[in-house]
């Protein structure tokens, strides 16, 4: 999977939690967008879910390993994932 | 205070180098009892508290992960100070997260220290107060093992897992003269409360009915109450301190 690639399912699967949350659709999230709840509007509950869909998914789950610490934006999770899936394979 | 006992005790604190374990140190030196404690490393505010009282108080490296070394602290212990009379589980750490994400080794790692660790220092303290027939346990436990806190699965096992432990170790010492108790704080200042968010700060400020969070203080008076003899007929029970939050 391209990079590209891996950051539209990641963008996805954080709008589609989003989408079920609150009820509605169409929650503007990119490759900067900042991770804490008064900008993203998702709680802890709100992005287990979004790590358990993308598990689902992807078949990967870096934070069986990593601490949540330190990430700030959406590209640091893609970072992770993309690093997860490159020792996977 | 009057519920100071006369005689001085023998006590050893888990995790005495901050927050709630710093000030029961300070506590129980003040109030003139000997003290030994140990956590993974020593701080600077114990190191200087130990400077100044050299004879009443003492440090030791040792890990609750690690029951070796939990073996070597009570036998330093004995033979700087004599046998122990009192023991203060305060030890503990917390990671909180959602217990579905969680990383399994955060939980395994808050099991092994709050609840395997202390038991096994229990083990190895209790076995000494059998033979001398007296002795006085006090676990500190949480608000948290007796009400839900999303975030805390696994923290809060092991608070309730404690307080559990109280019950069975009170019936099974109470013959032998051991008494044993816990004592549960709500949201107190140490280290272990400056990573909430002021929003919630506030929110629990303004659902505790004394309208504050907890000090140290408030906790470490209950503790040389169940320690004096006024208590002496307090076993198997879980004082809670935490402003009335969960009343
Ligand atoms: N703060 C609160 O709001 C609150 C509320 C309710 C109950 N409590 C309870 O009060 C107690 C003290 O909490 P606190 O807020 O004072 O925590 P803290 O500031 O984080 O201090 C914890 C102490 O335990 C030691 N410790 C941690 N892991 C250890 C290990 N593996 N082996 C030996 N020592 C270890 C630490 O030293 P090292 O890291 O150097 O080992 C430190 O001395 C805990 O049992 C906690 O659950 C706290």
């Amino acid at each position: 999977m391209t990079r590209a690639e891996l950051e539209q399912r990641i963008i996805a699967a954080i709008k589609s939690t989003i989408a079920e949350s609150t009820g509605k659709a169409g929650a503007a999230v990119t490759i900067d967008s900042k991770l804490d709840r008064g900008s993203i509007g998702l709680d802890s509950l709100g992005w287990a879910t979004v790590i358990v869909r993308l598990e689902a998914e992807l078949g990967a789950d870096p934070f069986r390993t990593e601490s949540t610490r330190g990430l700030q934006t959406v590209s640091d999770i893609v970072d992770l994932y993309q690093k997860t899936l490159e020792t996977q394979s | 205070m009057t519920s100071i006992p006369d005689k001085s005790s023998v006590v050893l604190v888990s995790g005495g180098s901050r927050g709630l374990g710093l000030e029961i140190v300070r506590a129980l030196v003040d109030a003139g009892h000997r003290v030994a404690t140990f956590s993974r490393q020593l701080t600077a505010e114990l190191d200087e508290f130990i400077g100044q009282h050299s004879d009443l108080v003492s440090f030791r490296v040792g890990d609750l992960a690690d029951p070796d070394s939990l073996e070597g602290v009570v036998r330093d212990i004995e033979v700087q100070f004599g046998p122990i009379d009192v023991l203060i589980n305060n030890a503990a750490v917390a990671r909180d997260g959602i217990l579905s994400v969680m990383r399994p080794q955060d939980i395994e790692e808050v099991i092994r220290i709050n609840l395997t660790g202390t038991l096994l220092l229990t083990r190895s303290v209790t076995r000494k107060m059998m033979l001398r027939r007296r002795g006085n346990v006090i676990n500190i436990s949480s608000i948290v093992g007796i009400r839900g806190y999303r975030g805390l699965a696994s923290y809060s096992a092991t608070k309730a897992g404690l307080d559990a432990a109280t019950r069975a170790l009170a019936r099974e010492l109470g013959e032998v003269n051991i008494r044993v108790n816990s004592v549960a704080p709500g949201y107190l200042e140490t280290n272990m409360s400056e990573s909430l968010d002021p929003e919630h700060r506030q929110q629990i400020v303004r659902r505790t009915p004394l309208g504050r969070l907890g000090t140290p203080g408030d906790i470490t008076g209950a503790i040389l109450f169940l320690m004096s003899d006024q208590a002496a007929f307090i076993t198997g029970q879980s004082l809670v301190i935490d402003g009335g939050i969960t009343c």
